[in-house]
């Protein structure tokens, strides 16, 4: 099998990704200004709403939106209204996260609850998850009721998957859950990750480039593959030299998520270390210290740890690669095939 | 399963005298086991084979995943291990999508506020036409006044209007003083119906066509037909198996094309018509792409 690798017959996206990474991100935007603009401000809400969105992002989820939309017959107008009720929704849910894992900085900046207090930040999170309801009715408006049953449809499915994630994360990391199997990851990463951030924006174009004509079942398999891959390499990255933009190195381990790589590391590791790891994570966050932060990241490389992890994301993007292909199988090519089809290799280059 | 004894391979036959045969036990699984359960049990028993600690028996966060490829034979347990945590990949998400088909179900079957969720009553009732209309050729024309009808009273009409702006059920002639009707209207184009278009057969295609005109009076699906499906361009055959059926989720027609092995790529449309209707409810198109 080859686990690791792309196959070999599906060639490289023909545009780079970022291309319309680019250009459905600048759509995107002018949505998210349109719909969070308003000539009276009010103070102590409309300002926190629009920080988040206003720190910029890749706009992975809303320009997956817009490629699906475009590619089952949709306009980049319409679809953009839907891909900024995405981008909304997340970074309402980025808000409530990082009071939940009581992270210092989002994107480069300290975080919302760190700059405004936990209470105020909270209403803002709230206020953009009812925000995110306008432009996406305002999408599905022009195609009537069956259409805007579907997408109410796959948004509270997603809603749910997600919040069922996030639940399994933070019960462990608070509980201190321990036999954990790499199962139980993959499946948290379905729920937290692939379904809010790939499936239900593919699923959400799908429905409203068709007309609700084409079933959005089949994009489950590719965003459940290509999240997963994204999850882990994510949480990979956290451990390296570049955490990603705005993170904090180790982050994750400080914080006690339960990532492959921890998963894989206690499994393999002496009585004496699985005894120290566990006492690491036995400690409040603050407790952490930075040795003991780094120890456990270093025994994770040389435990192969990492190496696992990287192999195991590897296969998950030729899973959905494999997925991909099965699912657009038919549809015409064309810039956004492309850019949907290179999705799996841009989780590893992303910036 | 049963081998012959090589010692009597000269004869055959289940009823073959003398014949001794060696019985094998049949196989404990016919598949690999690789799921995430069982990853753990097989990790946790690699580690101990290669000295690695075994897993605490109730604390700590892992005891499984696979074991390092250094402590247990390289590349080959490693691919052993990735494949395992695709084919986890594979099980948790069929786990899933069957928990969530499970919920949608009971939801589905579950008490409805009618008043608050008013897309629901629509579905509700489409359900119960479903079963009328396979025994009533009057009603998918009911279908279509209740669906118009529901359509229009999305919601309870706002302050300081009446209801009766909401569309009869059933339309009502208004009568002049004198007792007759009134001279007929002008012809206006009929509202249209969505159009499904699903493909059977061998090939892939698309559909170009989305919206039909709705008939004149009362037909049922069976009435309504298309004529062959021609090339747009070339000399290819026509398509000929389509039919139709209601599509009771959006108050229109379904139409499934039939594409035959070999048919060309290309363009095809056809019209479709109403029987003891002399206008066509408009074009059916598709494009065979492969």
């Amino acid at each position: 099998m080859a686990a690791a690798g792309f196959k070999a017959d599906l060639a490289p996206p023909a545009m780079p990704p970022d291309g319309l990474l680019a250009e459905y991100g600048t759509a995107t935007r002018a949505q998210l200004a349109h719909y969070l603009g308003g000539e009276a401000p009010a103070r102590f809400l409309d300002p926190l709403m629009a920080d988040y969105p206003g720190r910029g992002g890749k706009m992975l989820r809303p320009a997956i939106c817009i490629a699906n939309a475009r590619l089952f017959g949709g306009t980049l107008e319409n679809s953009a209204r839907c891909a900024a009720a995405v981008e909304l929704l997340h970074n309402a849910l980025l808000i409530h996260d990082d009071i939940q894992d009581g992270s210092d900085l989002r994107r480069g900046k300290p975080t919302l609850h760190a700059l405004h207090g936990v209470p105020l930040a909270l209403n803002a999170g709230d206020a953009l998850l009812f925000t995110a309801f306008r432009p996406l009715l305002d999408a599905v408006r022009p195609f009537g009721p069956g259409v805007a049953q579907q997408v109410i449809d796959a948004t509270i499915v997603m809603a749910r998957q997600t919040a069922e994630g996030q639940a399994l994360e933070l019960g462990w990391r608070d509980g201190n859950i321990g036999g954990l199997n790499e199962a139980d990851y993959l499946r948290m990463a379905l729920k937290k990750t692939a379904w809010m951030g790939m499936i239900w924006p593919a699923q959400l174009g799908i429905i409203l480039g068709s007309r609700g004509r084409a079933d959005p079942a089949r994009a489950i398999r590719f965003g459940h593959f290509l999240g997963i891959a994204f999850q882990i390499v994510d949480d990979l990255r956290n451990l390296s030299d570049d955490p990603g933009y705005g993170k904090e190195q180790n982050g994750d381990l400080y914080e006690g998520k339960r990532t492959l790589m921890l998963i894989h590391v206690c499994a393999s590791a002496s009585p004496k270390d699985r005894e120290r790891i566990e006492g690491l994570l036995a400690l409040s966050r603050s407790a952490r210290g930075a040795s003991e932060v780094l120890w456990l990241a270093r025994l994770m490389g040389t435990s192969g740890s990492i190496d696992y992890a990287k192999r195991v994301a590897a296969a998950m993007a030729g899973a959905a690669m494999h997925e991909f292909a099965q699912a657009y199988a038919g549809l015409p090519d064309s810039t956004d095939r492309a850019f949907l089809a290179g999705l799996a290799r841009w989780v590893f280059e992303r910036p | 399963m049963t081998t012959p004894d090589p010692g009597n391979s000269g004869e055959t036959g289940e009823g073959a005298a003398g014949v001794q045969r060696m019985t094998r036990p049949e196989p404990a699984r016919i598949d690999p086991i690789r799921s995430g359960k069982i990853a753990a049990h097989t990790a946790a028993q690699r580690a101990a084979q290669a000295g690695a600690a075994p897993p605490p028996a109730a604390s700590g966060i892992g005891v499984s995943g696979p074991a390092p490829p250094s402590r247990d034979g390289g590349e080959a347990v490693m691919a052993e291990a990735v494949a395992d945590a695709v084919k986890s990949g594979y099980d948790v998400l069929e786990e899933t999508i069957s928990q969530g088909r499970a919920a949608a179900e009971k939801f589905r079957q579950g008490e409805y506020n009618f008043r608050e969720v008013p897309g629901d009553i629509e579905d509700l009732a489409l359900r119960l036409l479903a079963l009328a209309r396979q025994l009533s050729t009057t009603t998918f024309d009911i279908c279509e006044r209740l669906l118009h009808q529901i359509g229009s009273a999305g919601g309870p009409p706002p302050p300081g209007q009446v209801a009766a702006q909401v569309p009869p059920f059933i339309a009502t002639v208004a009568r002049g003083a004198t007792g007759h009707p009134p001279p007929p209207a002008h012809p206006h184009p009929l509202p249209e119906m969505r159009l499904t278009v699903r493909f059977a057969g061998t090939g892939q295609a698309v559909a170009h066509s989305v919206s039909l005109t709705r008939p004149e009076r009362p037909t049922t699906p069976s009435d309504i037909s298309a004529t062959p499906l021609g090339p747009r361009e070339g000399t290819a055959v026509a398509l000929t198996g389509v039919t139709f059926e209601a599509d009771l989720n959006a108050g229109g027609l379904v139409a499934t094309v039939t594409i035959p092995p070999g048919q060309p790529a290309g363009i095809y449309a056809g019209l479709v018509c109403a029987a003891g209707q002399a206008v066509p409810l408009g074009m059916l198109v598709i494009e065979l792409v492969g």
